[in-house]
């Protein structure tokens, strides 16, 4: 009797939200019945759970995504960026070490083991690069001394030098703001627009003036890749007479008129331009 | 090895005469030579041997210089790699007919680092020679 004056008020609620009286005498059910799933709700609102959307009929499934492979998303430039910047991260590693030997090691003459160090980093050396060098300067030699023994004049060798490529050059920093890269020498490993990377020997071959040295820096030590800004530097090269192998001829360029990619050079017209902040 | 073979290609006979983009050809021969050196001497620099083969081919494209296909079977047109066969290239012949003719033959060549395959159908013409080695066969010597 009770149960049922209780049910009369959901009911009259109830009737105002659904249209069929099963679903009314259904939900009644499910809330107050002893064995079966007890709801501690009552849903007053008609919601309809089973309507899909009208399609249109041009409307395709995608049943098969394209996967994009991991070989695709590994460019050459991106491959290079990581190469040259996981060997700097070595490099830096690895100084890291030597001073902190330098600094434990102050008393002893114990020298730091650098050749497995350099093995197991795969720091770059520079005796791999020397072929690469022998190459640029039968290259360069061409560029300069065409068609046999005789020199070109130097209207048309200053056109092609600019358009010539870099790759296996031997540079040195003769001048920059940047205090602390003259002297700095190395092969040209790749010519970047705002930089050159080059890989500079070690130790006594670091630099000019330390060849008479004994003790050198960490990143002396080191060696491996470096990379010099092109803005605010002066760099200098030799290109061997192949008439008289003691000969060389000189040539500088200045880094802050060179910054173009090495590819563009290739169909690039150079101007004068005002000398203001050349160096 | 066909190194430097885009140079003064079909130009041979008279050597006098000078080739234009003569710069532009020995750049490219320079850039060959030294990635194909980088491979077999010292392949821990392959990062940098595929770079010179990217500023190979962009050279080639700005300054419209045509490369011999003997220079760009060598090159993988996806990552630069150098293709040297059993390295990283895998040659086979395929045939994807139900009556496997002959016909459909395809000469695949497979770069091993990006998977990316150059396919000849060598079936149709067995004597089929490329545009630059008929022209080296017609000039008389």
């Amino acid at each position: 009797m009770s149960l049922q004056q209780d049910t009369e008020l959901e009911k009259h609620l109830l009737s105002r939200c659904y249209d069929s009286q099963s679903k009314i005498v259904e939900l009644l059910q499910d809330r107050y019945s002893v064995t079966g799933s007890q709801k501690s709700t009552i849903l007053f609102k008609n919601i309809v759970t089973d309507t899909k959307k009208p399609r249109s009929l041009l409307h395709q499934e995608n049943t098969q995504p394209t996967k994009i492979t991991q070989e695709r998303k590994k460019t050459t430039r991106q491959v290079l960026r990581e190469y040259i910047s996981g060997t700097l991260n070595n490099q830096r590693k690895l100084i890291k070490k030597i001073q902190s030997h330098n600094r434990k090691n102050t008393t002893g003459h114990q020298p730091f083991p650098i050749h497995q160090y350099l093995q197991k980093y795969k720091i770059p050396n520079f005796d791999d690069f020397f072929q690469m060098n022998k190459l640029w300067q039968k290259y360069a030699q061409d560029l300069i001394f065409q068609n046999g023994n005789s020199m070109q004049s130097l209207s048309s060798i200053l056109p092609r030098l600019t358009a010539a490529d870099f790759n296996g050059c031997l540079l040195t920093v003769l001048q920059s703001r940047n205090t602390n890269v003259i002297g700095t020498r190395g092969i040209v490993v790749w010519d970047a627009q705002h930089s050159f990377i080059l890989v500079v020997p070690r130790n006594e071959d670091s630099k000019e003036w330390n060849e008479e040295k004994s003790r050198f820096s960490p990143s002396e030590m080191v060696g491996g890749l470096k990379v010099i800004p092109k803005k605010h530097t002066m760099f200098g090269f030799d290109i061997i007479d192949p008439r008289n192998e003691n000969d060389c001829y000189g040539f500088t360029i200045v880094g802050s008129r060179f910054e173009i990619r090495s590819v563009e050079r290739s169909g690039k017209k150079f101007k004068n331009h005002s000398v203001d902040d050349i160096l | 090895m066909a190194k430097g073979k885009g140079k003064g290609k079909g130009k041979g006979k008279d050597k006098g005469k000078s080739v234009p983009n003569r710069d532009n050809y020995a750049r490219i021969s320079y850039l060959y030579q030294i990635s194909n050196q980088f491979y077999l001497a010292h392949p821990e620099y392959q990062a940098l041997s595929r770079g010179y083969n990217r500023n190979l081919d962009l050279i080639a494209k700005k300054t419209v210089i045509k490369l011999s296909p003997h220079i760009k079977r060598t090159l993988c047109k996806k990552c630069n790699t150098m293709l040297i066969p059993g390295l990283t290239m895998s040659m086979y012949i395929e045939n994807l007919s139900k009556q496997k003719s002959q016909h459909n033959d395809v000469f695949v060549n497979k770069c091993l680092n990006c998977g990316k395959c150059k396919r000849f159908p060598v079936g149709k013409d067995r004597n089929y020679i490329l545009f630059t080695d008929k022209q080296n066969e017609n000039i008389p010597t």
